[in-house]
């Protein structure tokens, strides 16, 4: 479904992507871990057009995706729940999921689909009228999905969802997205939590320095010396 | 009593096409990051606009005004579009910069077309008063302070309400986070810069009847709308309605009790006040957290 094919990317003068090349097939959970600065935030911002590649090549469904800007990609319905939240602070939390669903013209599906939210976050529906700046940190993560989702995505990539939540909303997050590949979203999870990742993934890579230094079956790498030695600090 | 009342209601009027001024500039600088030093001269050019339309070729004053609006709407595109546009990845002082250029072409390209001596519009109302109470009202300042509110309303409800105007709004907050969502965030330059263009040209040809026009009008508006930006908080919308008819009611007060020729001096001691007292701005709180 997506797949980088030899995907250089600068940051000014770094290079912050060396030659990478990976693929998710449809219907997949696909992890992505590694170390702070290792590239996984730049992957996913090279993904959703927020960077251009300087050389190689990204398609979606066998199309060219790479070059495109980040409006067009998002109407191919590859949709980046970026790191941070990012809800919109002075918006309600409703027109912050009707933000979500900017490209969409189909308005009952979209009526359903925030209906959908809502089931799975009651809270956001409790407070639908508020500014999402009023919201906990659990609760702008779980409003940062739900836009996401107004998307109508058919490949969502998460950036650090569970990034400064406490463990027990780092759970609900975690079941959250596991609701929505079981629903029929592909999904990348961009992770530091690589326990987390990788225990809710089937496959997943490890970036290091821009390369891709290791990739498999995500129970495989859980038990990798080396991811162990380096991510789960055991 | 009645001489306090007839200055207040003077004020709101000066102080209603200030906010207008302010709107503008606010929000091109909330969305764009860009100081716009040629608002005064789209204001100059809404004036002239209107001039020529109304005064030199009699077009009905209303329909003048109109036609002079849409025009400035597209003369805003093209201006983002071909000017700012390209200089949206440089530092922000070149796009400054640009503005402060356009802003001095744009004054001498008046000084060619209309020449310098100051010019009358002309009355579009009747010059009569309307007494209401102890104070008196002319259907122009009345016309006037309505099509400000109209104006500042029909913005706010445009942001509120309309989808385009919710997505203004994002990406006034978050721009990045605005593109993820599909927001053309080009498109929402062009559109701010275009309706503030526009509404900064329809304030010259309100106010226009009620002074004379000339080249270099817009410097001391542009000036005051300034003033009015700082006092109500950068990027700050209900923050510059505030601080233009607060600075308006101060004029007009002050020309009436203090004197006159201190007039043009107020906006900048409300901005030194401001500064000081409130640097966030009258409405002011630290914007875009995070």
């Amino acid at each position: 479904m997506l797949k980088l094919s030899n995907v250089d990317v600068f940051y000014g003068k770094v290079h912050a992507l060396k030659s990478i090349s990976l693929h998710i097939d449809e219907g997949e959970m696909v992890a992505l871990i590694g170390a702070n600065g290792a590239g996984k935030s730049t992957t996913l911002k090279t993904i959703s057009g927020m960077l251009h590649p300087f050389s190689g090549e990204i398609t979606f469904c066998r199309k060219r995706i790479d070059g495109l800007s980040p409006e067009k990609i998002v109407r191919q319905q590859v949709v980046h729940c970026p790191e941070g939240r990012r809800v919109f602070p002075e918006m309600t939390v409703k027109e912050n999921l009707e933000m979500g669903a900017f490209t969409r013209k189909d308005k009952a599906d979209t009526l359903k689909d925030m209906k959908i939210v809502f089931d799975l976050f009651p809270i956001l529906e409790e407070r639908n009228k508020l500014p999402a700046g009023s919201l906990s940190g659990g609760e702008q993560q779980m409003l940062a999905i739900g836009r996401s989702m107004m998307s109508s995505p058919r490949l969502l990539m998460f950036d650090e969802p569970s990034l400064g939540l406490a463990p027990i909303l780092v759970e609900r997050v975690a079941d959250a997205i596991k609701e929505l590949h079981k629903r029929g979203t592909t999904i990348l999870l961009v992770e530091q939590n690589a326990e987390m990742a990788l225990t809710m993934t089937n496959r997943a890579y490890v970036l290091e320095t821009g390369n891709i230094a290791l990739e498999g079956q995500s129970k495989d790498l859980l038990k990798n010396e080396h991811v162990r030695m380096a991510y789960l600090g055991s | 009593m009645a001489e306090f009342l007839q200055h207040l209601i003077n004020g709101l009027m000066i102080g209603g096409i200030y906010a207008l001024m302010g709107i503008g500039l606010t929000l091109i600088f909330g969305i764009m990051n860009i100081v716009n030093f040629s608002h005064g001269e789209f204001y100059m050019l809404g004036a002239f606009g209107v001039l020529t339309l109304f005064t030199m070729m009699g077009i009905p004053y209303l329909l003048a005004l109109l036609l002079s609006a849409v025009f400035f709407l597209l003369f805003g595109a093209v201006v983002e579009r071909g000017i700012l546009r390209p200089l949206q990845n440089q530092p922000v002082d070149v796009a400054m910069l640009a503005t402060i250029g356009l802003s001095i072409f744009l004054s001498n390209l008046a000084l060619i077309i209309w020449d310098p001596t100051p010019k009358d519009i002309g009355m579009p109302f009747p010059l009569i008063g309307i007494n209401v109470g102890p104070i008196t009202l002319t259907p122009i300042r009345v016309f006037i302070f309505v099509a400000a509110m109209l104006l500042i309303l029909g913005s706010h409800m445009f942001l509120r309400n309309t989808r385009f105007g919710k997505a203004i709004r994002a990406t006034f907050q978050d721009r990045e986070a605005a593109a993820l969502m599909g927001i053309n965030t080009n498109t929402v330059n062009m559109v701010t810069f275009s309706w503030g263009t526009s509404i900064a040209a329809i304030a010259g040809g309100l106010l226009g009847p009620i002074f004379q026009v000339f080249p270099t009008m817009g410097a001391i508006v542009s000036a005051k709308s300034f003033a009015v930006v700082i006092a109500g908080g950068l990027g700050n919308f209900p923050g510059a309605i505030l601080a233009g008819l607060l600075l308006g009611v101060a004029e007009s007060l002050g020309a009436g009790y203090i004197s006159s020729g201190y007039r043009d001096a107020i906006a900048f001691i409300l901005i030194i006040v401001v500064l000081i007292v409130r640097p966030t701005g009258i409405l002011g709180k630290a914007r875009r957290l995070g």
